[in-house]
């Protein structure tokens, strides 16, 4: 699912200098970061455990420190994922996440927070899973 | 007057014989259903496809030997001619139980085992039945020393896991000593070692033979197959009315929600407020004591029994996330052969599958326990057509049931069954009807 605004953001993205190869473009909240991420398998299954690779940057350059957490939540069910995923920072902006699981369909909210200098940024991604 | 009956009743005969037509959207759900993979190779046990483990393994599933009194086997609780449950809400062994008996129908392809997830293997699940004082009643140092006493068993367990040192001293390895006891505790390590591995072993066969306990080909699967073939003549392997139960189960009754994939099942666990009996919220804890139970336990994916401690299904376990949501939660049972597997839910709460699906229509005396409850739950408020079609496409779930040679004890050597037990000789009678 790519939203119009993703879309723009990616646009603006390219235009700025900024190059990935993965398919989602988001912004954390505060409008600070791109976070830009992507799944194995894609699109998300349901109840199948996924990948996810993740480059943060900020003004168009990857992230040189910094830390990342990744959730999701199914917020009509009031619950998340069973299991805490594995997150390991594989360069210079760059993660990758194992032990994904959205063990139902329906709508889930993926959640990207980027620590960087003692401030966390959250970027959010609406999905719906079937 | 006859003729308002008239139009009626062909309007009702053209509604019920209406081919059902399905979205794209719920093709696609429905495909994601069928067929039923492989089950999942278990790397925590390295014998987990190995032949002559699972000879060995039916030949202790079958056994009631190793229970307190002689009677007590695998098969009291899951007997294979009810599909491999006991048909009764609890099930009782030695003593009464706590929770109502699961299949052990596609048991491999499970991510956790019991109702509540407190084992992360099939193997370590067949370990807990020996020492609890519900099921078997025994001792594991009992149970290992009939391995080594039983020359069957012996000879079975040595060509695959091999040599059984002595355990014929009874101050080393003192007779019904289970573990957790001061005698156990007084017991070496390297005994205690001994007897964990030898009973861990027989686990990993007792495995090894649940792996074969498949029954998956459904009229279902047949229709499925037809869909994607495009093939109308294996569709009609669903009739209408389980067609249109079919669509009600991948859509308006919300039954994927929880009951996905080619298992109808998530693997996972939900608190859907199944009333507990006794009033009051649920006194028993289910997965959220499960998780600890689990995450702690030495016979778990992680522990030094598995044959894969570092690996990826160690790793899971250790990352479960425990909530307050997962008080009172219960495992997502299969629903394949579910006609054949009531009375239902973690206590046999109800009886039938009607009593289930009015349960959802209604959820009259549902157990609200508090604001973490799955808030997706709403009466479904289904007509009777539709609660009888719904019914009638979950038991379309049907399959044949394993081959015969599974259902019964086997001479864990050669996995044939045992020589009938010599009798005198043939009475008259029976000699008059030798050919």
């Amino acid at each position: 699912m790519i939203t119009k605004s993703a879309a723009i953001l990616a646009a603006a993205m390219l235009l700025g200098g900024c190059s990935t190869s993965l398919d989602h473009q988001l912004q954390t909240n505060d409008r600070n970061y791109e976070v830009s991420w992507s799944s194995d398998p894609s699109p998300i299954p349901v109840n199948d455990f996924f990948t996810l690779e993740v480059e943060v940057r900020r003004d168009g350059e990857l992230l040189t420190d910094g830390e990342l957490s990744v959730d999701a939540a199914m917020p009509h069910h009031n619950h998340g994922m069973n299991h805490v995923p594995l997150i390991e920072r594989t360069g210079p902006g760059r993660w990758h996440v194992e032990d994904m699981l959205f063990h139902m369909p329906g709508y889930w909210e993926l959640y990207f927070d980027v620590r960087d200098r003692g401030v966390t940024h959250r970027a959010q991604e609406p999905l719906e899973v079937d | 007057m006859l003729l308002l009956w008239c139009i009626t009743t062909l309007l009702g005969v053209a509604e019920e014989e209406r081919p059902v037509v399905f979205t794209p959207t719920e093709q696609r759900r429905i495909l994601q259903h069928s067929p039923v993979p492989e089950p999942p190779d278990d790397p925590t046990n390295a014998w987990d496809l190995d032949p002559d483990a699972a000879n060995l393994g039916q030949a202790l599933f079958y056994d009631a030997g190793f229970s307190r009194n002689g009677q007590i086997s695998c098969a009291s609780c899951h007997g294979p001619m009810i599909a491999w449950t006991d048909g009764i809400p609890i099930s009782t062994g030695m003593g009464p139980g706590k929770r109502h008996s699961q299949s052990l129908l596609n048991v491999a392809h499970n991510r956790w085992f019991f109702w509540d997830g407190r084992a992360d293997t099939l193997w370590s699940q067949a370990m807990h039945p020996v020492e609890d004082p519900a099921e078997f009643d025994g001792s594991r140092v009992d149970y290992v020393r009939r391995i080594h006493e039983d020359p069957a068993y012996r000879e079975a367990y040595e060509s695959v896991f091999g040599d059984l040192p002595s355990m014929a001293d009874t101050e080393r390895f003192p007779p019904g000593t289970r573990s957790g006891t001061p005698e156990w505790t007084a017991m070496t390590e390297a005994d205690r070692d001994h007897v964990d591995r030898v009973f861990v072993n027989c686990s990993k066969a007792i495995a090894a033979f649940e792996r074969e306990l498949r029954s998956v080909d459904s009229p279902f699967d047949r229709f499925v197959e037809g869909l994607r073939e495009g093939d109308r003549e294996k569709m009609t392997a669903l009739n209408s009315s389980e067609q249109r139960g079919l669509q009600l189960f991948i859509g308006d009754a919300g039954c994927r929600q929880c009951h996905s994939g080619p298992l109808f099942t998530d693997f996972e666990f939900h608190n859907i407020g199944i009333p507990t009996g006794h009033g009051g919220p649920p006194r028993d804890p289910g997965r959220f004591g499960g998780i600890e139970f689990v995450q702690s336990s030495s016979f778990s994916s992680h522990g030094e029994h598995s044959d894969e401690p570092n690996g990826r299904k160690a790793r899971r376990t250790g990352s479960i996330v425990q909530g307050q949501e997962h008080w009172g939660s219960f495992k997502t049972p299969s629903l394949r052969n579910v006609a054949r597997t009531a009375p239902y839910m973690h206590q046999g709460q109800f009886e039938d599958l009607g009593t289930v699906l009015r349960f959802y229509n209604t959820l009259e005396d549902m157990q609200v326990q508090d604001h973490h409850q799955e808030s997706v739950l709403q009466p479904l408020d289904l007509t009777e057509q539709q609660l009888a079609d719904l019914e009638a496409f979950l038991r379309s779930l049907d399959s044949p049931l394993p081959p015969r040679s599974l259902m019964g004890p086997v001479d864990p050597r050669t996995g044939l069954p045992p020589p009938r037990p010599e009798t005198g000789p043939p009475t008259p009678s029976e000699s008059e009807n030798q050919p």
